[in-house]
């Protein structure tokens, strides 16, 4: 019943899901699970944390100060890991259906894509 | 440098926000910036402005919200587009006309080219950019709109000879459209040749409106020409053509609404379909009154203009309805309905204070205003002195009442503001909600300021508004537009109400509510507007009176503020 939730706050969960990070480590992470596709901003993600927080799915861990700035690690709540186990478990089948429906789609053409 | 910029930029968020997530706010901009950067770049910039305004807002709260301002952005930008074509059109063709040209026509005309600048910007250039000069254009239509109510030759007046500003329909139209695009990020439509598609219909659009404009009536291009012995003006009336994409858009939103809802429960649709019916309906608003004083013909005119009055009306509510499902009264907090009254009241007086002193309007209204923004600003920073500010704000314009016969309706509006704002007060939070209320507020501030006796100035001409012309309900409703103040009022009296009560006692005080605000709606439509006003005013006393002594029985713990009253 729960609604499918947005990409980037799939990614945001998911860089969490490696171990508790702060709001930097959160967005180069992301960065990378996207192949560079998407840069969160700073005011994008914390209005994302500040949501999943007051959800329950994330949590502040501890904190930091480097070069006197501020760094608040956040982590993935048992609740945030069900969530992203869900709908991780939606995606990947979701993926393996589309898969099986191009292979059958593409199965003719196969045989002649492999003398060429 | 870079962090002093960054924590200025971070002033758009509420106090609370960035007491929470302030430090590491920056501390995150800072890890992320390149080696001597020394000012924030444009997409930090307009990320932290639009999340900030967002958080003020509420609207990062509710996802339904959030999808409709995406959903609703691209449709925002059509329209702004047909408009800035029609204003720009319009004015252009006045200077070639050889009308007469105050710095305020070339303003307008600026803020058009600027919008429509934004418009293709928001088309063909990056995201961020186009969202910084949405808001460059906002931020001008709206500064300058209030600047025009300063200085007296720009003013609105049914004087065809002094008003060339912007109209107030107008303008709430840029005002919420505006807002519609400039926080809709990441909106629905992400391809430049479906955009530039839009920006070139809506300027399409806006040339097929304005080909009539040199025609004596041109009703169906929504402008037309008055003659007044040597001269000859030309008038915008929005009514023509850019009512039907309005409508139409609209009408599909609702469609695929209501599809949306059916299949999977989402309200994005429905969100982006409510905020545009403002703007839509502000747009269709003709000026029947002035239009009949000018000797404009009628027909189309007033037909479409009767229709739109009660989709206002029914607008606003739905808006509100909706605002309250989604939590907006959880957004403004506790305190909700004295933050909603005084917001409204400071809004409206901060708008009509200079526009009366500058016309010479010297009446008890005057001190009204002053009053009202005076308890507004206490309500923030000396709430014990709310009371004693409001009260007599309130008397000021029953004054009134006695004094101009004529300008009733606003003097009632402003009357019904004390009570309404003292039934809250014990509410008080530690931080009221200003910047949410400021902006509802900014928003209907245009509205009201439509009412004809508003504008008119002169009292002879106030008393001579044609109301026998318009005799029945809805002609009454069309030129009487503070009759949708009580949508907000009732609200506040509802959620007030259902503060104080709780659940089990909550629908009595929404009868309760609906009940006073259905008769006070009657009589004033009914023309008998000193006997309601009394009634009224009795009435809230007593109510807030019945309130007092039921909250006393049902709530046994005061958690806010002592009380002051």
């Amino acid at each position: 019943m729960a609604q499918s939730i947005q990409e980037p706050t799939f990614l945001i969960l998911t860089a969490l899901a490696g171990g508790p990070l702060h709001g930097y480590g959160v967005i180069t992470e992301v960065t990378a699970l996207s192949a560079g596709r998407l840069t969160l901003r700073a005011g994008t993600l914390y209005a994302a944390l500040d949501r999943l927080t007051t959800a329950g799915q994330v949590a502040p861990d501890h904190e930091e100060v480097v070069d006197g700035r501020l760094r608040r690690y956040y982590r993935l709540t048992d609740s945030g890991a069900a969530i992203l186990a869900e709908e991780a478990d939606r995606l990947a089948r979701n993926a393996a259906e589309a898969t099986a429906r191009l292979s059958a789609r593409t199965s003719p053409a196969a045989p002649r894509l492999a003398t060429t | 440098m870079l962090e002093r910029r960054y924590r200025a930029l971070l002033r758009a968020y509420p106090s609370e926000f960035r007491a929470e997530h302030g430090d590491q706010l920056v501390a995150t901009l800072l890890d992320g910036a390149r080696p001597g950067q020394t000012h924030p770049t444009l997409g930090d910039t307009a990320d932290l402005v639009g999340s900030g305004l967002r958080r003020r807002l509420g609207l990062d709260r509710h996802a339904g919200v959030e999808t409709g301002l995406r959903l609703a952005a691209p449709v925002a930008l059509f329209l702004l587009t047909c408009l800035s074509g029609v204003e720009l059109m319009t004015r252009g063709w006045e200077l070639r006309a050889g009308f007469p040209a105050t710095w305020w026509v070339y303003f307008v005309a600026g803020t058009t080219v600027v919008w429509l600048v934004a418009a293709l910007g928001w088309a063909v250039l990056p995201r961020t950019v186009g969202r910084v000069l949405v808001g460059v254009a906002l931020a001008g239509t709206v500064s300058g709109q209030f600047v025009s109510g300063l200085t007296s030759t720009t003013l609105f007046t049914n004087d065809p000879n002094q008003g060339r500003s912007m109209s107030p329909a107008t303008f709430g139209a840029y005002a919420l459209l505006g807002a519609v695009a400039f926080l809709g990020t990441r909106d629905s439509v992400t391809r430049v040749p479906v955009r530039l598609l839009a920006v070139a219909g809506g300027l399409g659009w806006a040339a097929l409106s304005v080909t009539d404009l040199t025609g004596r009536g041109g009703i169906p291009g929504g402008v037309f020409r008055w003659d007044a012995g040597d001269h000859s003006y030309g008038y915008v009336k929005l009514v023509g053509y850019p009512l039907l994409p309005a409508l139409c858009a609209l009408a599909a939103m609702v469609a695929a609404g209501l599809l949306a809802h059916r299949r999977r429960g989402a309200s994005g649709w429905l969100w982006a379909a409510a905020v545009l019916l403002l703007p839509a309906t502000w747009l269709a608003m003709p000026w029947f009154l002035t239009l009949d004083d000018w000797g404009a013909e009628g027909g189309t005119f007033f037909l479409s203009g009767h229709a739109t009055a009660p989709l206002q009306l029914l607008g606003a509510a739905g808006v509100l309805f909706l605002a309250v499902r989604s939590g907006a009264t959880r957004a403004l907090g506790a305190g909700a309905v004295t933050t909603v009254a005084l917001g409204v009241g400071a809004a409206v007086s901060a708008v009509l204070l200079p526009f009366q002193v500058a016309n010479g309007d010297l009446t008890p209204m005057l001190a009204g205003h002053a009053l009202m923004l005076l308890a507004a600003a206490a309500w923030r920073w000396w709430p014990a002195a709310v009371p004693y500010l409001a009260v007599p704000a309130s008397a000021a314009f029953l004054a009134m009442v006695w004094w101009e016969p004529s300008r009733t309706g606003m003097a009632l509006a402003g009357v019904l503001l004390a009570p309404v704002a003292l039934a809250g007060l014990r509410e008080r939070p530690a931080r009221p909600a200003v910047w949410s209320v400021a902006a509802v507020a900014l928003l209907l501030a245009p509205l009201l300021f439509t009412v004809p006796e508003m504008v008119f100035t002169d009292p002879a001409a106030g008393a001579a508004g044609g109301a026998e012309a318009f005799a029945t309900l809805w002609g009454y409703l069309a030129v009487t537009v503070p009759a949708l103040v009580i949508v907000p009022f009732a609200l506040a009296v509802f959620v007030g109400a259902d503060r104080v009560l709780r659940a089990d006692r909550g629908m009595l005080w929404a009868l309760v509510g609906l009940f006073g605000g259905g008769t006070w709606f009657l009589l004033v439509t009914l023309h008998g507007e000193v006997v309601p006003t009394v009634v009224l005013i009795v009435a809230a006393g007593a109510g807030v009176l019945l309130a007092r002594r039921l909250r006393a029985r049902a709530v046994v713990r005061v958690t806010d503020t002592e009380p002051v009253l």
